[in-house]
């Protein structure tokens, strides 16, 4: 646009209304438009084009935009093409390299293979493979004939296996893989009828190989290989797209990282709820098996009060409390369902002493007995075991065999989903060495 | 046809330029002379020298041709009776382009050039264009002053040059896409800036240092701008593909080796190339592809349209970016093709699906575009597929009821492209329309905005076209859109000829098209690309 005509444009500012883009327009033929203010309707306005701005100028392009111009003002002008190379029927055979029909099924086609799926074995023979096999051929008999497809199986095995066994062979020039080298793998490529030829064609690949400086002898694209000159090599193509990492910003970070800590903190603190109910359980399952021991003792020593004449004659008094014992013992295995845990307490103030004394007795007898029990229970579980070898990996009772009497191991158990607690860890601790222990516990309990 | 002292006279740059007689021995590259072409003489950059059979061949560029057109002559062609331009040694050169670039920020330019010159093979050295190009653009007049001739009654059908093969360009875009923030638009502000815009427009060719564009083409967008990527001498010599054969038109990074050979064959189906014809017809004899591999989503009597992913057909759309390379100039494949779905048009015979051409598209554009590249291949083009390709597009964004635009910058076949598919469109709505309201049967009055939703496209867009159409004017006081006697009656023929034949231009239709748009987790967006 000329400078003159831009002015005029400017000097029509004021006439002309803003454009609203959302206001409807009415639509009009030319003929019914009157009075067209012609100055500024022949302007026809330049929007940005998108072409990029030293192409907009080429030649070509503009004689076909001016060629458009004038039809769409109303002018008479030739379609112009942009001239580009001509392409041409080519003289290929076209019907012998095509061979396949196709089929249109009914319904739209739905695909998922991958070039790899269907264009078989990826090494095609050139022509010097080609000389190669039809010499190689001539040299064997009718029935050992070794056809293209073999061949090219057999050299597929041989690149795929140098690649494996080689992959940087581009780069520090390893010498070629011998014979032996690839034979291993030769299972995994090739059919019995194939492996006849391999070591004929060996030959000709190490000769191929070593003609190509040991480098892969189907030429493919340039991948970038993360060296420096990656960058301005115009072969290199297809780059990955690293992981954004360098994006992230601190504030982003500071924020997961806040997110994610409290999170543990609540996940933590639930799982402390849960250990100290576990911890309250335990102790109430405690206090029962001690409520349980006492009324036991005392039901004993009233039997044995009962047993020895002279004990029985020294007084009633015995058997009153005994019996006063009795039903508080009772009231506590009554009372236990409801929750409240109370310790029995004596009633009598004045028989306290020589009932206390009696205790002391009673009870260091019964731990006798208790640990006989124990000790019972150890030899018939090892008799239980005997011959038999523990392989479990997690046996459901601990093992108790090692234990030569009363000495209770304390099992921790380490059963944490989550790692240690950050905070109040010994917490928890507690609770798996309590766990550990109320197992044990068990077979003198009952 | 530019007249030979026409192109001298523009090219005439503002700083002095070295100019003198040069022989055959002096000649080397970045030099400018004449050279003979279609029988005229053009003046034209040597790209590159090699030596065929003892004799210099020379790689050209004729200024103001586009680069497919670039190619080796031998020495006889030049014309060495005429002086020739020397080019600018280096320190100086940078020095041309600051005084010449009239951009306040031009100073960033210099330095991108500075940083894209890197070393190259003997033969292939194409010193960076830009020095040659930049004084053209303040000279040029061209655009405007052909522009404005009065109109005249009668005319074709306002169609545009070549409806087919497209390519589309270059990842940036900082004026288009309006998305009605200002919906107000001053019909005079978008000359002036039009104008402002073609008056700085040396800053715009060099936006990004390389870094930075690599950064942005890393997260989305698939053309480059970048001068080393773009101005490189053609590689491949001849390709054959399906039944046909042809020059390929700029520079697409096959295997290095494949420089020598005299005809690359590309394999109809799957893509993949070769460099002999013994190999080719190996390959052929395995190979079982007989379609894209991808899912069918669009059917009628002509034509399928494929539907594949980048990530999961890595292969195949590897193949088809390198393919589409050679007809595309600003196409980049530094970046791998993950972020793209690819949309492949095929015809049907009985040997299979034959790729006509495809777009590839965003799986998620942070710019809106409803296409990335875009190709016909060259021996389907004009034949009326382009405008198929880009019906089928804007088909798409009506499903996911977006509005759409290419990729920016267009190349030079994609603008003529695209403007005819809008003029079209266009056209065929505001026709119907003004038939329908004449018969009562609607309001007749009809936004920009309205036409954009209608069909999918950007308010911009539909800005553009009316104006290039001339069709948005001003009368009474108010703006309105006038269906022009020229549109009308080239919209009249098209549609008696139609009637005639009794068969429709080939179109789109939209209940054939089995599709819905693919969702992508942010994870796979984020971690798979």
């Amino acid at each position: 646009m000329t400078r003159a005509q831009t002015a005029a444009l400017g000097s029509q500012r004021f006439r002309q209304r803003k454009l609203s883009t959302k206001s409807g327009l009415a639509i009009v033929r030319e003929e019914d438009l009157e009075a067209i203010d012609d100055e500024a309707q022949r302007n026809v306005p330049h929007v940005e084009s998108g072409v990029e701005k030293v192409e907009e100028k080429e030649h070509h392009l503009q004689a076909a935009l001016s060629a458009s111009q004038a039809a769409a003002i109303g002018g008479k002008s030739a379609t112009f093409y942009i001239p580009t190379p001509d392409a041409v029927q080519s003289q290929i055979e076209y019907e012998k390299l095509y061979p396949l029909k196709y089929s249109q099924p009914t319904s739209y086609l739905r695909f998922s293979s991958t070039v790899e799926d269907c264009v078989g074995c990826p090494y095609d023979m050139d022509e010097e493979d080609d000389a190669f096999l039809k010499s190689m051929n001539k040299k064997r008999n009718a029935s050992t004939q070794c056809s293209e497809l073999q061949f090219e199986e057999v050299m597929n095995c041989f690149e795929e296996t140098a690649q494996a066994k080689q992959p940087f062979a581009a780069v520090d020039s390893p010498p070629v893989l011998s014979y032996d080298e690839i034979e291993s793998s030769i299972d995994d490529y090739l059919d019995d009828h194939a492996r006849q030829f391999a070591k004929d064609i060996y030959e000709h690949w190490k000769a191929r190989r070593l003609e190509a400086a040991n480098k892969q002898l189907i030429t493919g694209l340039k991948f970038e290989t993360g060296a420096d000159t990656d960058d301005a090599d115009p072969y290199v193509c297809f780059r990955r797209r690293e992981v954004r990492q360098i994006r992230k910003t601190r504030g982003r970070d500071a924020h997961s990282a806040e997110k994610l800590k409290k999170l543990r903190k609540e996940l933590e603190e639930a799982r402390e709820l849960f250990a100290m109910i576990k911890q309250r359980e335990i102790w109430k399952k405690e206090q029962l098996a001690v409520d349980k021991t006492l009324f036991d003792q005392r039901d004993n020593l009233i039997s044995v009060k009962q047993n020895l004449p002279d004990q029985y004659k020294e007084g009633d008094e015995d058997l009153l409390i005994t019996q006063k014992q009795k039903k508080k013992a009772l009231d506590i295995t009554q009372r236990l369902p409801s929750g409240q845990l109370q310790l029995p307490r004596r009633s009598d103030g004045r028989s306290a002493e020589a009932d206390l004394l009696l205790l002391s007795d009673w009870l260091a007898e019964r731990e006798r007995e208790m640990s006989l029990a124990i000790e019972q229970r150890i030899k018939q579980h090892q008799q239980w075991n005997e011959g038999y070898v523990d392989l479990t990996k997690a046996p459901l009772t601990p093992p108790l065999e090692t234990g030569t009497g009363s000495t209770f191991r304390t099992a921790t158990t380490e059963y944490l989903p989550t790692p240690p607690a950050s905070i109040s860890s010994e917490h928890s601790g507690d609770g798996g060495i309590d766990f550990g222990t109320i197992w044990e516990r068990r077979p003198a309990m009952d | 046809m530019a007249p030979r002292d026409g192109s001298q006279e523009r090219t005439g740059t503002p700083d002095t330029v070295e100019k003198g007689l040069a022989t055959i021995n002096t000649l080397r590259i970045g030099v400018k002379a004449f050279v003979e072409k279609d029988g005229e003489k053009r003046k034209a950059e040597i790209l590159s020298i090699q030596s065929r059979k003892g004799e210099p061949n020379y790689y050209v560029h004729y200024e103001e041709f586009n680069k497919r057109l670039d190619e080796w002559v031998p020495a006889s062609r030049l014309d060495l009776t005429q002086e020739v331009e020397w080019p600018q040694p280096e320190g100086p050169a940078k020095k041309t382009q600051k005084s010449t670039a009239p951009a306040p920020k031009s100073a960033t330019a210099p330095k991108t050039t500075a940083g894209q010159k890197r070393p190259r093979t003997s033969t292939t050295a194409a010193p960076s264009r830009k020095n040659s190009e930049t004084p053209e653009l303040s000279a040029t007049s061209g655009n405007a002053a052909k522009a404005v001739r009065p109109p005249l009654v009668g005319g074709k059908e306002n169609r545009p040059g070549s409806d087919g093969s497209i390519s589309v360009i270059a990842p940036e875009i900082t004026t288009d896409t309006p998305k009605g923030e200002d919906s107000e638009l001053d019909l005079v502000d978008i000359q002036d800036a039009a104008a402002a815009a073609k008056a700085s427009n040396p800053n715009q060719q060099v936006p990004y240092s390389r870094e930075e564009e690599i950064e942005k083409l890393r997260t989305g967008g698939s053309m480059t701008q970048n001068q080393t990527e773009i101005s490189r001498v053609r590689n491949l010599n001849r390709i054959q593909i399906g039944k046909f054969e042809m020059e390929p038109w700029y520079f697409s990074p096959y295997p290095s080796a494949f420089a020598s050979a005299d005809t690359v064959y590309i394999c109809e189906f799957c893509l993949s190339y070769y460099a002999s014809l013994q190999t080719f017809t190996r390959h052929r004899a395995k190979c079982t592809l007989l379609h894209p591999p991808g899912n069918e989503i669009y059917r009628d009597n002509t034509i399928s349209f494929f539907e594949i992913d980048g990530r999961r057909q890595r292969r195949w759309c590897r193949n088809l970016c390198l393919l589409s390379k050679l007809f595309l100039d600003h196409k980049t494949l530094y970046y791998d093709v993950d972020p793209f779905l690819f949309y492949c048009m095929t015809t049907r015979d009985e040997h299979g699906c034959h790729l006509v051409g495809y777009f590839s598209k965003e799986k998620e554009s942070a710019e809106g575009y409803n296409v990335a590249c875009i190709l016909t291949l060259p021996q389907y083009q004009r034949k009326g597929y382009g405008k198929l390709l880009i019906a089928f597009s804007y088909e798409l964004s009506k499903r996911e009821g977006k509005l759409g635009s290419p990729e920016k910058p267009l190349s030079d076949l994609g603008l003529l492209g695209y403007r005819a598919y809008w003029a079209d469109a266009i056209v065929d709505l505001l026709y119907d329309h003004d038939k329908n309201s004449k018969e009562g049967k609607t309001n007749g009055e009809i936004s920009v905005e309205d036409i954009g939703a209608l069909l999918a496209m950007t308010t911009n867009d539909v800005l553009h076209t009316l104006q290039t159409l001339n069709m948005l004017r001003y009368s009474k006081g108010q703006h309105v859109i006038v269906l022009t006697e020229s549109v009308i009656e080239g919209k009249e023929k098209q549609r008696a000829k139609e009637k005639a034949k009794g068969i429709s231009r080939r179109r789109i239709e939209p209940e054939r098209l089995m599709w819905k748009p693919p969702v992508f987790t942010a994870s796979s967006r984020t971690w798979n690309w």
